[in-house]
Order: structure tokens, then C-alpha cells, then sequence
């Protein structure tokens, strides 16, 4: 992917760090480079600037992450039936933009696209917890406060990733992404422990509310490159928008992925239906004002964020998730922070815990 | 009243009632007849701040679903005869806002009128109420029983018994089992 950077901040303690060294050597030579002893002031917000959010997109900060790497998804709640998912932050924030992203809320303040030049400490967090969970298995991703591979051309950085985790017996990464930006990836050999997910969205989402990204056709084209070098792949349909000829579409994009790639060689699905918390609702329709899926007909649910009414939104879930079965598969599928009553609208069975689930995913095999 | 008449009689109206910024930029966006509109609704209606910035709101979503001028949107049948109908300004007001939702959630507007309809079938004694969830935004159904005496109570219960094969449907319908 071509992204638009317009500013390269290094801290000085990273200037010599190998990451530095390797986005210095691939950044074009117009972007201004400059070097902080502190760089956390450079990464809030600009409120000078008409779209603060946006221009911290195009700022690159090199810096060292100050504090853990590996933690539980911050999505995850009692509230909801959840999968258990790990996430190891490498970097906050994404060159691409996408009307729903809940970013836009999450780091308001904070923007500045960073990159943490210490992300190998993440290696030493990773074989302890290795240790400690031993017997179970654990998915840990990197795609949720940046995405996963976007960039990947100047950082590298899931050449080392995915070496790392081919030698951890119990740990599956999953890089998560909308890009089609897979190079790195098929240098290497995962040896089963990475698995990578696209989120999937149908072309008329795609054309009003993702910028910067691949189409879903490139998606799904990288996706079947890299299962062919050895990877898992997985799809997350989220969010799901319940516009009126949703139904024909996300049927449509399934049959493509299924023509394309085989339904017993994905790893998992994933279902999520739009959500968004007031203030994100606010900050979507003032980015992106003229964002027809972003007016559909949500409303205020009991777990304080904005849905499709709950009849339409559970309806489609359970029209995709037929969809899915009638392609004659048992492709795992699991909701996305939905409570435990729609998990079993949709299915037909209660959930697990997220333990067992995310046991679960981590498991299945491609 | 000209545009420019029009616009300062609006920015009154907004300072008066302490508008947010927002719904005043919004209302100023409207074409001079629909901010003209607007002004004559807030007027007849004696329309209280966040009513007025609703309906803004509701007006330009609209717009955007429907790809539908704002004139076009408050000239609509739907609309007049909310605002025509009898009754004190406050209750027009509602019932203007309520008919812009219509048009905002035309889904859930016929749904919940369905369901409604259904539970208005049910022929329901005082002592038992059937509520739909707010909006539609959960699948929970909510049954109140109210008793005084043992009568009445074995009477309501006689009648949450007939109506639970009618409320298992509704049920149903709130989980999303046909399409809308």
C-alpha cells in the first residue's frame, strides 16, 4: 500500500534501533525527519488542525512503548460472549480510514501514528506467558490498535513476528488486516503458528466507508496467496451494516470468498454487527458526513451503543451465518461483542467461556 | 421575508433558545425555503431548543438516506399531517418529531407498528401490560401483572396463559426470525 506521511519523528534513544534504521531507509526522501527526546507531546491530537484525527495519521512516531505490550482485548466485557483474544500492541493508530473505526474515539487524543522500536520486548512478555499458560493455547493479535501488516513494507516487522511465533508450541499470532500488503509474509514460513484475517466488508461498504484500503477482492486474492505459502487464514465480516440490500450482499461476497478459497481452509469467521458509542457516532458524522452506511437505522441498546435495532441486526446475523452453513462446512463462526442471548438466537446454543473459545480457535487447524 | 431577513430572524430564534452551534449551522445550511420552513415550524410549534436541533438532526440524515431536499422532506404528507392535526403546539411538536422518525427508521417504524398491532389483538384486561423493548434494541419482552386481590390475580394469570403462544411469536419476531 502507498500511504501519505508527511512527518517522521524518531525519539533519540531509538535513532539507532534497527526499526528506525529500516523505515528511515524506506520512507521517501520529502518526508520530514526529525529526532525528540521525548516524543509523547508529538503524538497528541493537533487541535489546530481542521481533522485532528486525521493528521495523526500522517505523523510517524518512532518511540519506545513504556509499559506492556500483551493484554487482554480492550473489547472484551462480561457483557458479551467473547473469544478469548489477545493483543499485543506494536503500534497505535493506522494509515488507513475507515468511517466505523472506533479509533477515531480511542485515540482522540492521542493520534500520532507510533511504532514502538522496543516491540522485541513483546518476545520476552509473549515466552512467559507462554510458560505460564502451558497446556492451553492462545491466540495473540496485533491488529487492534493498528492494523497488522499495513506499513509492513517499511517496518518489517512480521518477518520477526511470525519467525518467533513458528518456534512458540502453544501461541498462534494472528495479524489482522485490510491491506493486501503480504510480501514479507511469504518470505517466511509460519510452520502453522500464524494465522492471518482479513476483515471483509461488500463492495458498496467498501466504496463508502474504507479508505486507504485493499478492495475485497484484493483481500480475498492475498488471502489465498498466503495460504498457499503455509498460513491459516480467517475472516472477520465487521462490522456488519444492516443497509437494506445487506442481505444480498454479504451473500454475494461469501460465495465470492468460497469460490476462491475453499470453506474447510478457513480458520474461523467472525460476525460483528456496527456499533458505535455516542461519541464515536458524533465523531463519524462529523468526518464523514456524507457516509450513507453510517446513517442506517441504529439505535441506542442497552450496553450504551449506537445498533441496527435489534430484529434487523440479529436477523442478519443469522442470514449470513445460514449462508455460511449452507456452503457444508462446520467453519468455526463466533459473534463479536454480542451478548450471550443473540449468540444463542444466532446459533441456537449458548456460548462457551471465552476461554474455551479462544482455546478453541486457536486450535482448528486450516 | 427575504433571505437575508430570513436568516437573521433564525439566529434570534437561535440565541434566544441558546441552539448549539452545531444545529445552527445546520439549520443555516438548509435552502432558504426549508430554513424558512423550519423557522415558520419552530414558531407555530413553539418548539423548545432540542426539539428544533432533532429535528435538524433528523432533516439531514434524512436527506442523506433518502437523497431527498430537506423542502421536499418537511412538504411531505406525513409530516403536514402531524403538524395539521389538532391539538396544543407541544403535541404537534411531538408528533411532527415522531413522524420525521418514521421517515428516519422506516424498519423499525413498521416493525414496532406490526408488533403493537399484535399485542393490541391480544385484547389485554388493565392488570396486564406488554411492553416491546425501547427502540427494539434488545429481544426482551416485558409481561406486568398487577393484583390487588387473589381474583385478580388468577384472572391474570388465566390470561398469561391464552396469550403465551401469541407472545412466544412476538418473541420471535423480536429476534429477528423473519425478514423485515
Amino acid at each position: 500500500m502507498k500511504f501519505e506521511l508527511e512527518a517522521l519523528l524518531i525519539e533519540e534513544s531509538c535513532r539507532e534501533s534497527a526499526l528506525a534504521r529500516r523505515i528511515l531507509a524506506a520512507v521517501a526522501a520529502s518526508v520530514a525527519v526529525s529526532y525528540l527526546d521525548d516524543p509523547r507531546a508529538a503524538a497528541l491530537a493537533d487541535r489546530s488542525a481542521s481533522d485532528p484525527f486525521g493528521a495523526g495519521k500522517r505523523r510517524m512516531i518512532v518511540t519506545r512503548k513504556r509499559g506492556g505490550f500483551v493484554t487482554a482485548c480492550p473489547a472484551a466485557s462480561s457483557k458479551f460472549a467473547c473469544c478469548g483474544y489477545l493483543v499485543m500492541n506494536l503500534a497505535s493508530n493506522c494509515p488507513m480510514d475507515c468511517s466505523y473505526c472506533f479509533l477515531q474515539e480511542y485515540l482522540a487524543d492521542n493520534p500520532g501514528f507510533q511504532v514502538y522500536a522496543n516491540y522485541t520486548e513483546a518476545f520476552d512478555e509473549l515466552e512467559r506467558l507462554g510458560r505460564t499458560g502451558a497446556g492451553r493455547n492462545l491466540r495473540v493479535g496485533t491488529g487492534e490498535l493498528a492494523d497488522s501488516l499495513a506499513f509492513d513494507d517499511v517496518t518489517g516487522i512480521s518477518l520477526e513476528l511470525v519467525e518467533f511465533f513458528a518456534r512458540q508450541p502453544n501461541l498462534l499470532l494472528e495479524l489482522k488486516t485490510k491491506t493486501d500488503e503480504i510480501e514479507n509474509l511469504l518470505r517466511v514460513d509460519p510452520r502453522g503458528r500464524t494465522l492471518v484475517s482479513w476483515t471483509l466488508s461488500p463492495p458498496a461498504v467498501f466504496r463508502s466507508s474504507e479508505r486507504g484500503t485493499a478492495s475485497p477482492w484484493e483481500r480475498i486474492a492475498a488471502a489465498r496467496r498466503v495460504l498457499e505459502a503455509g498460513y491459516r487464514v480467517a475472516f472477520h465480516l465487521d462490522p456488519i451494516v444492516a443497509y437494506p440490500d445487506a442481505p444480498a450482499d454479504y451473500a454475494a461476497l461469501l460465495d465470492a470468498l468460497f469460490d476462491t478459497i475453499a470453506p474447510e481452509r478457513i480458520a474461523f469467521l467472525s460476525l460483528g454487527g456496527l456499533r458505535m458509542t455516542p461519541g464515536l457516532r458524533r465523531i463519524i458524522r462529523q468526518r464523514f458526513a456524507g457516509d450513507l452506511m453510517m446513517v442506517g437505522e441504529e439505535v441506542l441498546s442497552p450496553d450504551g451503543r449506537f445498533r441496527a435495532f435489534t430484529p434487523l441486526r440479529v436477523g442478519l446475523y443469522r442470514a449470513i451465518h445460514e449462508r455460511i452453513r449452507h456452503a457444508g462446512v462446520s467453519t468455526p463462526v463466533y459473534l463479536c461483542m454480542e451478548p450471550a442471548s443473540v449468540h444463542e438466537r444466532v446459533f441456537g446454543s449458548r456460548p462457551g467461556s471465552p476461554g474455551a473459545i479462544g482455546e478453541r480457535l486457536a486450535q482448528e487447524r486450516g | 421575508m427575504s433571505a437575508v431577513e430570513s436568516e437573521a430572524a433564525i439566529r434570534r430564534w437561535a440565541a434566544d433558545k441558546h441552539l448549539p452551534d452545531a444545529a445552527l449551522a445546520r439549520w443555516l445550511a438548509l435552502d432558504d425555503a426549508a430554513r424558512a420552513a423550519m423557522l415558520a415550524m419552530a414558531r407555530e410549534l413553539r418548539l423548545r431548543t432540542a426539539q428544533m436541533a432533532t429535528a435538524l438532526e433528523l432533516l439531514e440524515e434524512i436527506e442523506l438516506r433518502e437523497n431527498r431536499a430537506p423542502g421536499s422532506i418537511l412538504e411531505s404528507d406525513a409530516l403536514r399531517g402531524a403538524i395539521a392535526a389538532g391539538g396544543s403546539a407541544p403535541a404537534r411538536a411531538s408528533r411532527m418529531l415522531e413522524a420525521l422518525r418514521a421517515i428516519r427508521w422506516p424498519r423499525l417504524t413498521r416493525l414496532r407498528a406490526e408488533l403493537e398491532a399484535r399485542i393490541r389483538g391480544l385484547g389485554l384486561p388493565a392488570v396486564v401490560t406488554v411492553r416491546l423493548p425501547r427502540e427494539l434494541s434488545s429481544d426482551e419482552l416485558t409481561l406486568e401483572l398487577r393484583a390487588h386481590t387473589g381474583a385478580e390475580l388468577r384472572d391474570g394469570l388465566q390470561v398469561l396463559q391464552r396469550i403465551g403462544p401469541e407472545l412466544v411469536g412476538i418473541l420471535e419476531r423480536l429476534s429477528g426470525d423473519d425478514e423485515i
